[in-house]
């Protein structure tokens, strides 16, 4: 069946995907469309903030999809294979960047500490920053699935496939990330974070 | 209803978002206790849960770069189009494969190219040469006077000709230069018709000597010139000794005088400087003589 450019945008992951290894430059154009902003946002997150190096990730994830399109498992959602191809890219980028990021966690944590001492004052972008902070040092499976669960807002479900894992698994992984995160960062009040997010 | 049943440790997300801990029934207070220290801790997972989720959805989100889109538009494009490239990698994996099982590919491959070579080859060697089709040259045997037939296979006696011949050499006589004495035979006397006649051929054609080529008829042509005058000067003198000319000096003289008069001397230019009308009646003579069986009938009979 013939597709108008109209009917792309309604047409499945997984049947954009078919219409790609047969290549269909506009189903390519559309999966593009529809998963980029979602994967640069996700790459930007779990690669220490650093705008260009998402832009270099996404446009790296989506050139393997452009010249292996065969490569997709169609046994698979596509969007959970999509991010376990991505999630696989920060791997790589964690192991070989590994001695960057320490410098950048300590660099992080001197400022954040003079800071901290100013008081303790509920300031969201403060908050962010030091989640940003804590989040690196975590696993990176770990703060991957933070991420897709808070960021991406993924189900639980939809995580465990990207992990290939159990969603017990994910779910382990989700609450002791939050004990953590809640441990570390005592100097935050509860209160005030429960009346800042109200 | 058991606990691990309707609880599952992981489950404890849902307890945080949903309730708080005061708020937690009795079993559900006994399961968090399990896994946290004590309300504190769960109140502030609870506030941590509760900022974080609206906090990672209102995060500003950066927008990808346009550039990105063309190019893997492009590369698309570009893997889609057919390639008819072969990679060298492919071609050397091919020739050197890594597990040596496959190493008869390239042996099969090679041995077959031999094999169509070695039977090119032979096939160009057996058939091409039999080819109907004619060459830009071909290299043909010249005959020379020692190989040619006798003219004429009569018997009859050469005393005849030699009457004619004295009468011949009577017209020749005054054009032809005197120079050398005569230790000739009359043998080589009898081709003195001959030699004028082709001594004015060589002025006429220059092109008969591509054809011919041949340097050594040239020389022989231009020496029985020569004798030929030598001839003459001692049938006038008288000095000439009496020879009885057999059937097959004949035939030989004439076939040389025949041949001789299809090339050209090499000294051509010097002998055609100053032709007088002497020579051309020699000429005119000798070739009646060449050309005309009766005359050579009427030679035989006066020999």
């Amino acid at each position: 069946m013939a597709l108008f450019g109209t009917e792309y945008g309604k047409q499945s992951d997984e049947r954009l995907m078919e219409l790609v290894v047969r290549g269909d430059e506009k189903a390519f154009a559309a999966l593009y469309d529809r998963y980029s902003r979602r994967l640069l946002n996700y790459f930007y997150r779990m690669l220490w903030s650093d705008r260009e190096k998402a832009q270099d990730f996404l446009q790296d994830l989506f050139t393997k999809l452009a010249t292996r399109p065969q490569s997709y498992d169609a046994a698979r959602p596509f969007q959970t294979w999509l991010f376990s191809v991505a999630n696989n890219m920060c791997k790589n980028a964690y192991r070989h960047e590994a001695v960057v990021r320490e410098a950048a966690i300590h660099l992080r944590n001197g400022v954040d500490r003079v800071e901290a001492t100013g008081g303790i004052e509920l300031d969201r972008e403060r908050f962010r920053d030091r989640l940003d902070e804590e989040l690196d040092k975590l696993d990176p499976d770990h703060k991957a699935t933070f991420v897709m669960r808070f960021n991406e807002d993924m189900a639980i479900k939809e995580i465990a496939a990207v992990f290939n894992c159990s969603e017990g698994t994910v779910k382990s992984r989700i609450f002791y990330t939050l004990k953590k995160l809640a441990e570390r960062m005592k100097e935050f009040d509860p209160k005030l974070i429960d009346h800042g997010s109200a | 209803m058991d606990l691990r049943e309707r609880y599952d440790p992981e489950d404890i997300e849902s307890l945080l978002s949903e309730r708080a801990y005061d708020e937690l029934l009795a079993e559900e207070r006994a399961f968090v206790l399990r896994h946290l220290s004590g309300k504190e801790e769960y109140d502030r997972m609870r506030a941590m849960l509760h900022h974080v989720r609206p906090d990672e959805r209102s995060r500003i989100r950066i927008e990808e770069d346009d550039a990105v889109r063309r190019n893997v538009l492009e590369v698309f494009r570009d893997q889609q189009r057919p390639s008819w490239r072969i990679w060298l990698n492919t071609l050397a994996a091919w020739f050197a494969p890594r597990d040596v099982d496959f190493n008869w590919r390239p042996v099969l491959a090679f041995a077959t190219l031999a094999v169509l070579i070695v039977v090119g080859v032979f096939t160009v060697r057996e058939f091409g040469s039999n080819s109907s089709e004619p060459g830009l040259a071909e290299v043909k045997s010249v005959p020379t006077h020692d190989q040619v037939a006798p003219v004429t296979s009569t018997e009859r006696p050469v005393q005849q000709e030699s009457t004619d011949l004295g009468s011949i050499r009577q017209t020749v006589q005054p054009g032809v230069e005197r120079s050398e004495a005569s230790t000739l035979s009359e043998n080589e006397q009898v081709r003195i018709p001959m030699e004028v006649e082709k001594t004015d051929g060589l002025a006429g054609s220059r092109e008969d000597k591509l054809s011919g080529g041949l340097i050594i008829a040239e020389e022989e042509q231009f020496a029985a010139v020569k004798d030929a005058e030598v001839a003459m000067d001692e049938a006038q003198t008288g000095s000439a000794t009496s020879h009885v000319v057999t059937v097959e000096e004949l035939a030989t003289n004439m076939t040389l005088a025949n041949e001789a008069g299809k090339v050209r001397p090499a000294s051509d230019g010097k002998r055609s400087a100053a032709p007088d009308v002497a020579t051309r009646e020699v000429n005119s003579a000798s070739r009646s003589l060449a050309q005309d069986p009766a005359l050579l009938n009427l030679l035989a009979a006066g020999w």
